[in-house]
C-alpha cells in the first residue's frame, strides 16, 4: 500500500495519490498544465472501464493544442470528477487538487513502483524540458 | 526609428444591417413586370398547411433594408477590420499565403464561366472538360504520377479520399492490412484521415527534444530508417509522409523508407501540402510515392482563409488508377467522330464517366469545385514552365533568408541551426521566453507593426513553436522589415507583448472564454 498523501508521477505527466479516505486519485502535473496553458475542454475517462498502462484514458484541450491523458499504471476508473466539464480551469488553478481527474482502483498495486516520486519527478522535468 | 506597415489610423465601427434598415429602402431597382396577378392564382397557402406559415403579425420576416452606399460601406468596413494578404505579410507556416494573382480572379470571373449551370450536360461544356482535363494532364507531369481527381474539395478531404484507395485497395487484393505509419512530423490531419477512413494510426517518433544540445544522436526531425523498420509488419497498409515535413525540412530519407514500404507490400502516400517548396524542381514518383494530395488553395495561389475554398486533388500511380473517385473526365477522339461535336482542335471530345473498376465512389456532388481549379491553371499557364521551377525555388530562399537574417538574435531558438531549411523556418520560444514573452503576446504583438502573425504552437513537439513561411511572393524589405519587428518586440519585452494587439478593432481575446462559451450569432 502506497503512503497516504504521497504523490507517485509518470513520464507522461500524470499522477496518482492516495487521500486520506484510502481513495487513489488520478490527475496531471503541475508541470504539465503550465505547459498546456489555459485549459477548456476535458474529455473524461469512462467510468467502471478498465485501462492498461500507456492507455489512453481521455484528452485534455488548452487553448494551445489537444493533449492525451495515459493511464500510468493499470487501472480501473471509479469516479470522474466531472466538475471539469464546466470548470476545467480547476486544472489550472489546483493540478494536485480540485483539479484532480478521476478516482481509481489499481488492477496490480505493485504497479506503483514503476512511477518516480516528487523529487525524482521534478529532476526528470528539469532535464528534460530546461 | 523605423517605419513599419502597422500604424494608427481611423478604425470604423459598423453596426449589424438589420439595426441600419428603414423600410422602404433599397439598393437596387427591380424592373417593372408586364404579368398580371392573373397569372398568379395561387399563392403559399394553397400549398402548405397553415401551421407551417409564418405569420406576418407575430414573427416578421426581418430582413434589412438599405440602400446601395450602405451595404456597400457595411462590407467595405467589417473587411478592414481583417488583415488578408492584399493588405499585409502573411507568413502562416504551413498555410502557404501566397500573394494571389488578380489575373486569376479575371479569368474565373469571365461571363460565360461564371453563369455556367452545374447540370448542363458534357455537349455543352467542352472547353470546361477540358481545361479541368489538361489540368490533370499538368498536374501529371509536375508530380509524375498517372492522374489526379479533383473530387475532394479541401486538403483533408484529399488525404481521406487517398486513405479509402488504400483501403480498397487492400480489400480487393484480400489483404488484411489496419495500420497507417505516420511520422511524429505529419501534419495533424493525417492520423483524424487515416482513422476515419478505418485505419489504425501508429507514431513513428522522429523527433526527441528541441535544444541542439540534447539531440546530438537523434534523427533530428528526419525519419529515422532504424526506427522505422521496428515498426514495418504485415499488417501494415502504408505510410503517410508529410514532405517537406512540418519542421520545414526535406525528408532527406524518404526514398529509402518507401523502398521499406514497398518490399512490405505497403503503400506510400503523400502529403503534399508543401508542395509549395519543390513545384518544378522534383517530382513525387522519383521518390516512391503512390499517392499524393495537392492544395490548390496553397501551392497554386487561389484564395483561401478561414477554412476555404479549397481543392484537395489527389494524384495516384497507374495501378491505382482504377480505385478513384467518380465522375471522371475521358477524352476521346472516336466519341468526337461520332457525335460530330464541336470539339477542340486535337479532335477530342470530353466526357464524364461513371464507372471504374474499383472505384470508392463519390467524394462530392459533381466534380469538384470547379472555381478553384479554373484559378489554378490560370496560375500554371499565365507562370509558364520555366516558372514554375522558380516558385519553389524563391519560397526556400526566402525561407532560408529569414532564417539566416535572425540568426544574431534568435539561434537560441532556432531547433535546426545546422540544417537549411525548405519553405518554412520553425523556431522555438527559448529567446521570447528567456524575456517573458509568451509565443502568444509575440503572435499578438506582431499584429500591431502590421504583420500577420506566423502559425504557433505547431508542431507540438517544438516548444511555443513559432512557424514562418515567407512564400515567394515577399520581397526582401518586407521580410527584413518583419524580422525588425520581431527583434523590437525582444527588446520592449513582456510589459508590451502580454496587453497586445493595441490598434486592431478589438484587442486580445479571451481565448479560454472564447472556447468555453463560444456565441455563434
Amino acid at each position: 500500500m502506497a503512503d497516504n498523501s504521497k504523490f507517485y508521477f509518470a513520464k507522461s505527466h500524470e499522477w496518482i495519490s492516495l487521500d486520506s479516505n484510502n481513495v487513489y486519485n488520478l490527475g496531471i502535473s503541475d508541470f504539465a498544465q503550465s505547459e498546456l496553458g489555459d485549459i477548456v475542454y476535458v474529455q473524461l475517462p469512462e467510468i467502471g472501464k478498465q485501462y492498461k498502462k500507456d492507455e489512453k484514458i481521455g484528452e485534455i484541450e488548452s487553448v494551445k493544442s489537444v493533449s492525451e491523458i495515459y493511464a500510468p499504471v493499470d487501472l480501473t476508473i471509479k469516479f470522474v470528477n466531472s466538475k471539469l466539464n464546466e470548470t476545467p480551469e480547476l486544472i489550472n488553478n489546483e493540478p494536485l487538487g480540485e483539479g484532480f481527474i478521476a478516482q481509481i482502483e489499481l488492477n496490480n498495486s505493485s504497479d506503483l513502483s514503476s512511477l518516480m516520486d516528487k523529487n525524482s519527478y521534478e529532476s526528470f522535468v528539469k532535464s528534460n524540458h530546461e | 526609428m523605423k517605419k513599419f506597415p502597422g500604424s494608427k489610423g481611423l478604425v470604423f465601427n459598423e453596426d449589424l444591417l438589420i439595426n441600419q434598415s428603414s423600410k422602404g429602402l433599397s439598393g437596387i431597382s427591380m424592373p417593372s413586370n408586364n404579368l398580371s396577378g392573373a397569372h398568379i392564382s395561387k399563392t403559399a397557402k394553397d400549398y402548405i398547411d397553415a401551421k407551417f406559415l409564418r405569420n406576418e403579425k407575430s414573427s416578421p420576416l426581418l430582413l434589412p433594408e438599405v440602400s446601395e452606399s450602405t451595404a456597400v460601406r457595411h462590407f467595405t468596413r467589417l473587411s478592414s477590420w481583417n488583415i488578408c494578404v492584399d493588405t499585409a505579410f502573411y507568413p502562416l507556416g504551413s498555410c502557404t499565403m501566397k500573394y494571389n494573382p488578380k489575373i486569376n480572379e479575371t479569368i474565373a470571373s469571365l461571363n460565360n464561366i461564371r453563369n455556367l449551370h452545374p447540370m448542363l450536360p458534357a455537349g455543352y461544356i467542352q472547353p470546361i472538360l477540358k481545361i479541368i482535363y489538361e489540368f490533370n494532364r499538368l498536374l501529371c507531369g509536375l508530380t509524375g504520377l498517372d492522374e489526379f481527381t479533383f473530387n475532394p474539395q479541401a486538403g483533408a478531404a484529399g488525404e481521406f479520399t487517398g486513405m479509402k484507395i488504400i483501403k480498397k485497395y487492400f480489400e480487393v487484393k484480400n489483404e488484411k492490412r489496419n495500420i497507417v505509419l505516420i511520422p511524429d512530423s505529419s501534419h495533424g490531419t493525417n492520423p483524424a484521415s487515416s482513422y476515419i477512413a478505418g485505419f489504425t494510426p501508429v507514431e513513428i517518433k522522429t523527433f526527441f527534444a528541441d535544444k541542439p544540445a540534447d539531440i546530438k544522436n537523434k534523427s533530428k526531425g528526419y525519419i529515422d530508417i532504424n526506427e522505422l523498420k521496428k515498426y514495418i509488419n504485415k499488417d501494415v497498409a502504408a505510410i503517410m509522409i508529410t514532405n517537406p515535413n512540418t519542421f520545414g525540412l526535406f525528408e532527406k530519407n524518404i526514398r529509402e523508407a518507401a523502398e521499406l514500404m514497398h518490399k512490405n507490400g505497403s503503400l506510400v502516400y503523400m502529403d503534399g501540402a508543401n508542395f509549395n517548396a519543390f513545384i518544378g524542381n522534383c517530382r513525387v514518383s522519383d521518390f516512391g510515392v503512390d499517392i499524393l494530395h495537392l492544395n490548390l488553395h496553397k501551392t497554386f495561389s487561389t484564395p483561401h482563409g478561414g477554412g476555404g475554398p479549397g481543392s484537395g486533388p489527389v494524384g495516384v500511380k497507374d495501378f491505382l488508377k482504377e480505385f478513384l473517385p467518380v465522375p471522371y473526365i475521358s477524352a476521346d477522339r472516336q466519341a468526337a467522330n461520332k457525335k460530330q461535336a464541336a470539339n477542340d482542335e486535337q479532335g477530342y471530345y470530353y466526357e464524364l464517366k461513371n464507372k471504374r473498376e474499383y472505384s470508392i465512389g463519390r467524394i462530392s456532388s459533381f466534380y469538384g469545385n470547379f472555381a478553384v481549379i479554373l484559378r489554378a491553371y490560370s496560375y500554371l499557364l499565365s507562370l509558364g514552365r520555366q516558372n514554375i521551377s522558380k516558385i519553389s525555388e524563391i519560397a526556400i530562399l526566402n525561407a532560408n533568408y529569414m532564417k539566416k537574417k535572425l540568426k544574431d538574435t534568435f539561434i537560441e531558438s532556432d531547433p535546426f541551426p545546422e540544417e537549411l531549411c525548405m519553405h518554412e523556418c520553425v523556431l522555438n520560444d527559448n529567446v521570447f521566453q528567456s524575456e517573458g514573452i509568451s509565443t502568444l503576446d509575440f503572435a499578438k504583438s506582431i499584429i500591431d507593426y502590421g504583420f500577420h502573425p506566423p502559425t504557433i504552437y505547431f508542431p507540438k513537439n517544438i516548444h511555443g513553436a513559432i512557424m514562418i513561411e515567407p512564400t515567394e511572393t515577399e520581397s526582401i524589405k518586407t521580410m527584413d522589415s518583419f524580422i525588425d519587428a520581431m527583434k523590437e518586440i525582444k527588446k520592449k519585452g513582456n510589459k508590451y507583448g502580454s496587453k497586445s494587439p493595441k490598434n486592431t478593432k478589438t484587442g486580445r481575446v479571451n481565448e479560454v472564454l472564447a472556447n468555453k462559451n463560444p456565441i455563434f450569432k
